[in-house]
């Protein structure tokens, strides 16, 4: 017994010391700024990767990333990988309501995992992640000459590119139908807002929630406000230059308070249901296959989802077409998406770009889309895409005009996406008006500008 | 003698882990909430009482968090009290497995507060929850509840949760209040005539002041540093209406205005210290007294 | 009257079996569910499995991280604990005995830590210039410093009650501090010290913010957490986020079974009698 407790007193001694006095003994922390791998204009070493035999090495890379990010057949690819290399891909997945707070605490701590997770974004990666002190740069990587552009435009700041988008460039988010309860209520797609509100009028009268919408998570009700860019730059052109520039505000854009309006009176008529803020994302294909819901806004793989969750369900009941807030008609897209970054704090960076790499090789590409129901297409050219004759069909009467959502189109906007929500929600519960929604958005956009000492904001 | 045989080093050796980790940042902290500090910029500038004035002006919700911080630490204790000692008394009786009560009773206090939310969550479900499924059950569909979701019933929710998961503890020291109290009087009470009332108004309640004491400044403690039940829970939703001190201070993290947070912190600091010193030289009291 | 008597005892043993039963709910709720398919625990509720799916906790062991958390979970818990409990038992011996102005005003100081609220903020920059950020050494360090408060003034309130000829008789014997302390004094602890182990060890072993903010790998990260991230990709499968909940509390739940006459008798002493 004595014997324990004294070695448990030196125990005790030994890490006091090491804690009041900081002495630099114990190595075991990842934390130690390695300044010179960190640089960012690092040209060696990149393209070579696939020439070279990899050795196998004894090394693994933490991997932070919000739920739903992470898709089941990349996780399949890192098994793959590690047989290859030798290289370990430990995934750290965090609930997504929670997602941003974690990573930036990380961050300021500047102990951010290997790799990390961040939706990407012009006007975003500055002030969002701080990617020139915190994220490798990887313009010279080989993958980034195939990237579709549009998608290498939002992943780059001060022209490097930090990020490998990996997604589905037809993710818009639409209006996903039930076409048997709209052809048994003899309902047909609805063109214009007031149709759309009639047609939910009477789904909701024969005893079916209209819509699903799941605010629990805290982001995805938010997506009805900006994902409606494109219609907001055909009510008002130039609006969204001069949110950028700071001559508007939005709380003075008209259009802005009209979808709100319209979105909140969608919550006040009881046409998303009861349990709308309780419902969860992940029960969506659930709710949906079960039939006790007539839409909800997701986008163009969710019929696919549907099939391979619930069995008994075909794809085929299902149909699309565009938010109709607004009176909407037109195609929303956001070349903006869950990338992946390097933390330049990282001991691994050239396993990670080697882990990036070899995502991006065509034949593992394929295979990527291939497993994975909820995406039709990818964003490199030379993967083959898997629309199905309604998806086809969508794209042909909707595609012709398209516009940028705004959350990649303003500025000071993404960052504040989950403050919107929480807006937005209490709107729901009626404690803010959509005017407060937008005064709410205008007062963290003004904080965040004078923050990053943007001019046009003083 | 007391020199040799009492080395100041005894004292030291948590004295120095405690001020290196707990009260250094606590002062570094009071120091940065006069600071501008953020995430966007590597320096810091000393901006007087600016971060105070934002929390204590009426355009923010800061007010709300604080107000539903208070309203929670005093409905925990009344709630926690009451129907500890209740629980206490029950358990202290001549009843039957008188120790696996006490034993399941206490339990809650021992499970994972981040499981104790995971499971609540699906409790309180509206559409599939137990609770709500019992309700319908038995014919009271009508009082279903979106217990979590709300404006009216989710803090109640967190309350219900939170005593669900404390009473067990209070019930145990208040029990042990109970024990201690000796025989004779209620036996001399009941020679006189006194009923039960009588007994717990005149016996009970004053003998067991002590143990109220200590309960009572535990709950406090406790419910003003509150965070994990309300996180698990509801992350301070519907919208801002469950939010507390700590659940904002975690959200100005996240926004990157750690001047604002760290100032958050620094009220609830001057008010614990406050309180704290207070109740400490009651319980101090209590120990000599006892 | 006997009769009255016996109806007052009844209610009163149907009372309490209501309110251990409304306790242990969610616990047995856990328990049904993680023995079932994922359709039918997609609502959690008590009809029993038609089938108990055992396996489930194999799949649970496999996908959750579990023994790997397990083990950081045991070592974060019972290192802070012991070490905790050993520095805080010898101050407070020290501020027991030498009551002289300042020991009076360090023991108030340690113990207005119960109150303090912890800064997140700052921590960090003291976490990394002691270089401790994203170390299992400074995670339990940091668990340590939390129990120490709490742990000091309750053996202070126990040393309170030794006699003070023990350390006389000690000095007569020859012994110098540290003999008297870890040969006299420390054994005669027992009781506030296993009451102060086990609340310190069941704080640390649910404890999950200090964690998620200051250790940045999953080898690390204790059961706590490894739930939390379990929940994160499985929400949908109730089944195996109950049996991976059950497998996480386990070990406390046994814990506190074996070591309840300790917590209960523990507390009177320290908190109640002081």
């Amino acid at each position: 017994m004595k014997k324990i407790a004294s070695t448990l007193l030196v125990l005790g001694l030994v890490s006091g010391i090491l804690g009041a006095c900081g002495t630099n003994g114990n190595n075991e922390n990842s934390n130690s700024p390695s300044d010179s791998s960190a640089n960012p204009t690092n040209e060696s070493g990149t393209s070579s990767n696939e020439n070279s035999a990899p050795a196998k090495k004894d090394v693994t890379l933490s991997y932070l990333a919000s739920q739903d990010w992470i898709k089941d057949s990349e996780m399949k690819l890192a098994e793959k990988f590690e047989e290859q290399t030798g290289v370990h891909i430990d995934y750290q997945i965090v609930p997504s309501d929670q997602y941003s707070n974690v990573l930036k605490a990380k961050m300021a701590a500047g102990e951010a995992p290997d790799i990390f997770g961040g939706q990407s974004g012009k006007f975003d990666l500055g002030p969002l992640y701080d990617v020139e002190n915190n994220a490798v740069d990887l313009t010279n990587e080989e993958w980034v000459k195939r990237e579709d552009p549009l998608y290498i435009e939002q992943a780059t700041w001060n022209s490097k590119v930090y990020a490998l988008t990996i997604w589905d460039p037809s993710s818009s988010w639409i209006m996903v139908y039930n076409k048997k309860i709209f052809a048994d209520l003899g309902l047909n797609v609805p063109h214009s807002y007031a149709e759309f509100l009639a047609a939910c009028e009477k789904i909701k009268a024969s005893g079916v929630t209209p819509i699903y919408e799941p605010v629990s998570d805290g982001w995805h009700h938010v997506l009805w406000f900006p994902e409606l860019g494109v219609r907001y730059q055909e009510q008002d052109p130039g609006l969204a230059d001069k949110l950028i520039k700071n001559q508007e505000k939005f709380e003075d854009a008209a259009v802005l308070e009209q979808s709100l309006t319209q979105f909140n009176e969608l919550t006040q008529k009881g046409y998303f249901g009861e349990n709308a803020l309780s419902n969860t994302y992940v029960d969506t294909e659930k709710n949906m296959a079960a039939g006790k819901y007539a839409m909800t806004l997701y986008t163009i793989g969710l019929p696919a989802q549907i099939e391979s969750a619930v069995p008994g369900s075909h794809a085929s009941d299902y149909g699309f077409f565009p938010i109709p807030l607004n009176d909407n008609q037109d195609l929303n897209v956001n070349p903006a998406a869950p990338s992946k970054f390097i933390s330049s704090t990282s001991k691994h960076i050239e396993e990670a770009k080697q882990y990036f790499a070899f995502l991006a090789q065509p034949e593992n590409m394929q295979y990527y889309l291939d497993n994975e129901p909820k995406f039709t297409a990818l964003n490199f050219p030379g993967v083959k895409a898997k629309f199905n004759a309604d998806q086809q069909e969508f794209f042909d009467t909707y595609g012709k005009k398209t516009g940028t959502v705004y959350q990649t189109a303003i500025n000071y906007f993404n960052p504040q996406w989950t403050d919107i929500g929480k807006d937005m929600s209490a709107m729901m519960v009626k404690q803010l008006t959509p005017k407060d929604v937008l005064k709410n958005i205008d007062k963290r956009r003004e904080q965040q500008a004078k923050t990053a000492k943007d001019a046009n904001w003083k | 003698m007391t020199k040799r045989m009492y080395p100041f080093y005894f004292i030291a050796i948590a004295l120095v882990f405690y001020l290196v980790f707990a009260v250094i940042p606590s002062l570094m902290g009071i120091f940065l909430s006069f600071t501008d500090w953020n995430s966007y910029s590597r320096v810091t500038h000393f901006i007087g009482f600016d971060n105070f004035a934002t929390i204590f002006s009426s355009d923010e919700n800061y007010l709300h968090g604080i107000k539903n911080t208070i309203v929670f630490t005093i409905s925990t204790i009344i709630l926690k009290t009451v129907i500890g000692l209740f629980l206490a008394e029950l358990v202290n009786k001549k009843i039957k497995f008188k120790n696996l009560h006490r034993v399941l009773i206490f339990m809650p206090a021992i499970i994972p507060m981040l499981v104790v939310g995971i499971i609540f969550k699906s409790i309180f479900n509206p559409e599939y929850g137990l609770i709500n499924e019992a309700l319908r059950t038995i014919g009271l569909g009508q009082w279903t509840q979106q217990w979590l979701t709300d404006v009216q019933w989710a803090f109640k929710s967190i309350i219900a949760v939170d005593v669900w998961k404390g009473t067990g503890y209070i019930m145990v020291i208040l029990l042990a209040g109970l024990q201690s109290i000796s025989h004779s009087y209620y036996e001399a009470a009941e020679i006189d005539g006194a009923t039960a009332m009588m007994k717990f108004r005149f016996i009970t309640l004053p003998l067991l002041l002590p143990a109220l004491t200590v309960t009572t400044v535990l709950n406090l403690l406790y419910g003003l540093k509150i965070f994990d039940t309300v996180y698990v829970l509801t992350n301070g939703g519907p919208g801002y209406t469950t939010d507390v001190v700590y659940t904002q201070v975690f959200s100005q993290f996240s926004l990157g205005s750690y001047g604002v947070g760290t100032a958050l912190i620094t009220v609830l600091f001057v008010i614990m210290t406050i309180l704290g010193y207070v109740a400490i030289r009651l319980m101090s009291r209590e120990e000599y007294n006892g | 009257m006997i009769k009255s008597i016996v109806i007052k005892s009844l209610i009163q043993n149907i009372t309490v079996w209501i309110i251990s039963l409304i306790a242990v709910i969610p616990v047995l709720l856990i328990f049904i569910n993680a023995v079932k398919t994922v359709s039918e625990s997609s609502s959690m509720n008590f009809a029993l499995p038609r089938r108990i799916q055992f396996e489930n906790f194999t799949t649970v062991i496999e996908k959750g991280k579990l023994s790997h958390s397990f083990l950081n979970s045991l070592m974060y818990s019972s290192i802070s604990s012991f070490v905790c409990i050993f520095i805080s038992a010898m101050a407070a011996f020290v501020l027991v005995r030498n009551r002289t102005r300042l020991n009076r005003f360090l023991y108030l100081f340690i113990i207005m830590g119960i109150a303090l609220p912890l800064n997140y903020f700052t921590l960090i920059d003291v976490m990394k210039w002691t270089e401790l950020l994203n170390t299992r050494a400074g995670i339990i360090v940091l668990y340590m410093v939390t129990q120490i408060p709490f742990s000091v003034f309750i053996i202070y309130g126990f040393i309170g009650s030794l006699p003070k000829e023990l350390d006389e008789a000690g000095v007569i014997d020859g012994c110098g501090p540290k003999r008297l302390f870890f040969s006299v004094i420390f054994p005669m602890l027992q009781p506030a010290v296993v009451t102060v182990f086990i609340l310190s060890f069941l704080n640390t072993w649910n404890e999950f913010v200090l964690p998620l903010y200051y250790l940045n790998s999953a080898q690390k990260w204790p059961m706590t957490l490894a739930v939390y991230n379990f929940f994160g990709q499985f929400q949908q499968s109730w089944n195996l986020v109950s049996a991976d909940i059950l497998l996480t509390i386990l070990p406390i739940v046994i814990i506190y079974l074996l070591g309840q006459r300790f917590i209960i008798a523990g507390m009177t002493n320290g908190s109640v009698k002081g």
